[in-house]
């Protein structure tokens, strides 16, 4: 759908006409809008181009308005495609459950005299998996516990959980998830595979955040308070 | 989730309603798809129209899009605004239909958009048309990829860098595409009898 060569070398002044169409439609980034005004005021030849391109925008409108919808008998039959389409599998948000599956389907695959080896090898690994969630969950009865990044990972005010995404979570579903408790993930994930999330709770009301997040099983594994 | 390692991450587009119904169809939610039809599909079918020049193939491929779009909800981020997601599969869509067509007929659409150049003199098109239909007119006389900058940021108000995601160009590429669309608007202008004084 080429129409001709894109050419690249443009003058200043081509540069700042290029732009004039997102400047009539307030969409230019804050430091492209002040460029091209402080341009076109000290070039008020240029400056009367703006209303060329009003005059392209109207032109614009007026030819996509002009076109009628589409027939009546269109959403039926994509209710009905859809009736008979399944949905693709969605893609899983990466979590630390998915990769102990991937060793697990790895120690199936070997012989016996290799799987003895791994074996050991999975019994280290699995008893560091245990020793850090046993090391969360004793510190989340106190005042928190710092993820594997630190404290670096701590941003702006507020209060914050650490979060398990559940390994069959969609990211939509996290979308909705964080929306639903007002919630933004600040920071992750750890090396461990936990995400920061920013609540939006005083003190007060801390437990009950927590309380809300945690109910969200179809998206949280495992939920804590978060220190500082 | 992305830009996850920085403050404040959460996706700008992830609360809107469109965003809220994706959501919804990806967890197999197929009235969200009504309702995600009811508010887009306008915007969406005159886009096609547009570059397919073609009502029919372009009903066919705005269903098409919004099957893809539940077959892949699960896959939207709200990286981008939904509408620019949404415009970019029915993009790649509507090339692929292009592509098709010209191998099946040899019809090149951007030869047909220049023989209706010259269709009408520059008399009858300033007789029978003012200055904004004129406009309009040669707008429709663009090649469908000067056609679509121009559509993409004035009707459907996209940014420099939606255009970009829509495209599947670089920014600097959508900037000079649509400095050459315009210039392109205006010798066609200046054919039909209309000056603009640039370029």
């Amino acid at each position: 759908m080429t129409t001709q060569p894109d050419k690249t070398v443009m003058s200043k002044q081509d540069e700042i006409e290029a732009l004039l169409p997102w400047l009539v439609t307030g969409k230019l980034s804050r430091t492209e809008a002040a460029e091209v005004s402080r341009y076109l005021e000290a070039h008020p030849d240029t400056a009367a181009h703006v209303a060329l391109a009003r005059e392209e925008q109207d032109a614009a409108i007026a030819g996509n308005q002009a076109i009628k919808g589409p027939s009546a008998a269109a959403l039926d039959r994509l209710m009905a495609e859809i009736t008979a389409t399944p949905q693709a599998r969605s893609i899983s948000v990466p979590s630390p459950a998915s990769v102990w599956e991937k060793i697990a389907g790895f120690l199936t695959s070997l012989s016996p005299t290799s799987l003895g080896i791994a074996g050991a090898t999975a019994a280290v690994l699995l008893a560091l998996q245990a020793v850090t969630i046993g090391t969360l969950m004793t510190r989340d009865t106190g005042a928190g516990y710092e993820t594997a990044s630190g404290p670096s990972a701590t941003a702006g005010d507020g209060l914050e959980a650490l979060v398990l995404i559940q390994p069959g979570a969609t990211a939509a579903a996290v979308t909705v998830a964080l929306r639903d408790l007002k919630s933004t993930i600040v920071s992750g994930p750890t090396a461990d595979g936990y995400y920061r999330l920013r609540l939006a709770a005083d003190k007060a009301d801390l437990d009950a955040a927590l309380a809300r997040v945690k109910a969200r099983t179809d998206v949280f594994v495992m939920v804590s308070k978060a220190s500082r | 989730m992305n830009d996850i390692n920085h403050p404040g991450a959460l996706p700008a587009h992830s609360t809107s309603p469109e965003a809220i119904l994706i959501a919804a169809i990806a967890k197999g939610d197929a009235t969200a798809v009504k309702r995600l039809y009811a508010a887009t599909h306008v915007r969406l079918y005159r886009y096609l129209v547009r570059q397919l020049r073609n009502e029919a193939v372009a009903e066919e491929v705005m269903n098409e899009t919004y099957l893809a779009i539940w077959q892949n909800a699960g896959r939207y981020e709200a990286r981008s605004a939904p509408m620019t997601w949404i415009l970019s599969i029915a993009h790649n869509k509507a090339i692929s239909t292009l592509r098709k067509r010209r191998e099946t007929t040899g019809i090149d659409d951007e030869a047909t958009g220049q023989i209706a150049d010259e269709d009408d003199t520059p008399d009858v098109v300033t007789q029978k048309l003012d200055k904004a239909q004129a406009i309009r007119a040669c707008i429709e006389k663009l090649g469908a990829d000067h056609k679509a900058v121009l559509d993409l940021v004035y009707y459907q108000e996209r940014s420099v860098s939606e255009v970009a995601e829509i495209l599947a160009i670089p920014e600097a590429t959508v900037k000079t595409r649509m400095f050459y669309a315009r210039k392109k608007l205006s010798e066609l202008l200046a054919a039909a009898g209309v000056d603009r004084g640039w370029p």
